[in-house]
């Protein structure tokens, strides 16, 4: 006869407090927008444009860009 | 403030109109609001539609314009952001023992948006395994897709 299964703690999840995550944020975000990619696209040309164009040129798509990455999430992509 | 944490099913459909597009625009627009996403979502953004391109849906030209829209944008300050570091890392290790059926991506949206638990976030995505798991851990959830419809 084999050993009954142990019984098992679960791990502890790191919850932050309000004040570590507020700093959490303003840090993460400091440090992706210092790393951006902004000033590299625009010296090879690309400029920003309103949200209207990006929709226009990206309704190419005729899919769900949303369904798609389910898909990928779920092994399908 | 009210705090919302977007994964990128949520985040793709500020810049591509589909289903659920006008509830996560008015979510941006709000100005009581701070959308927060994960930094893994960058990354996440551009490999999507980059691979667009590689099918010929759009131009490598419509993938540079969008992307460049999408950096000036984190460059005004429209989203806030949640790096992963190493106690994210085990967070997301420990939400994988406790839910069955979450794959990476989706412990990873989980484990951030635990994080801001004290902020009281909702979370937005289309992702139903994410979407039932944050609710298991007492996260409010919107799916833009069921909201005006």
């Amino acid at each position: 006869m084999g050993k009954p299964a142990r019984r098992i703690k679960e791990p502890e999840f790191n919850y932050l407090s309000k004040q570590a995550v507020l700093t959490k944020l303003k840090r993460s975000t400091r440090s992706i927008q210092g790393e951006g990619l902004l000033k590299y696209l625009r010296k090879n040309g690309f400029l920003e444009v309103p949200l209207e164009e990006v929709h226009d040129r990206l309704s190419k798509i005729r899919r769900s860009l949303s369904q798609l990455i389910l898909l990928e999430r779920n092994g399908g992509g | 403030m009210k705090f919302f944490y977007f994964d990128t099913t949520a985040l793709v459909k500020h810049y591509h109109l589909e289903l659920g597009s006008r509830a996560v625009d008015d979510l941006i627009n709000h100005p009581g609001h701070v959308v927060v996403l994960g930094e893994p979502s960058v990354a996440d953004l551009y490999s999507l539609l980059n691979r667009r391109v590689e099918t010929g849906e759009i131009t490598r030209d419509d993938y540079f314009t969008a992307m460049v829209t999408f950096e000036a944008e984190v460059a005004q300050n429209r989203f806030q952001f949640l790096e992963v570091d190493a106690a994210t890392l085990k967070n997301i290790r420990v939400l994988i023992l406790r839910h069955n059926r979450l794959g990476v991506q989706q412990g990873l949206h989980l484990a951030l948006s635990m994080e801001m638990l004290t902020l009281k976030p909702t979370v937005v995505s289309t992702d139903p395994a994410l979407l039932l798991a944050c609710e298991a851990e007492g996260l409010k959830v919107m799916n833009p897709e069921q909201e005006y419809s």
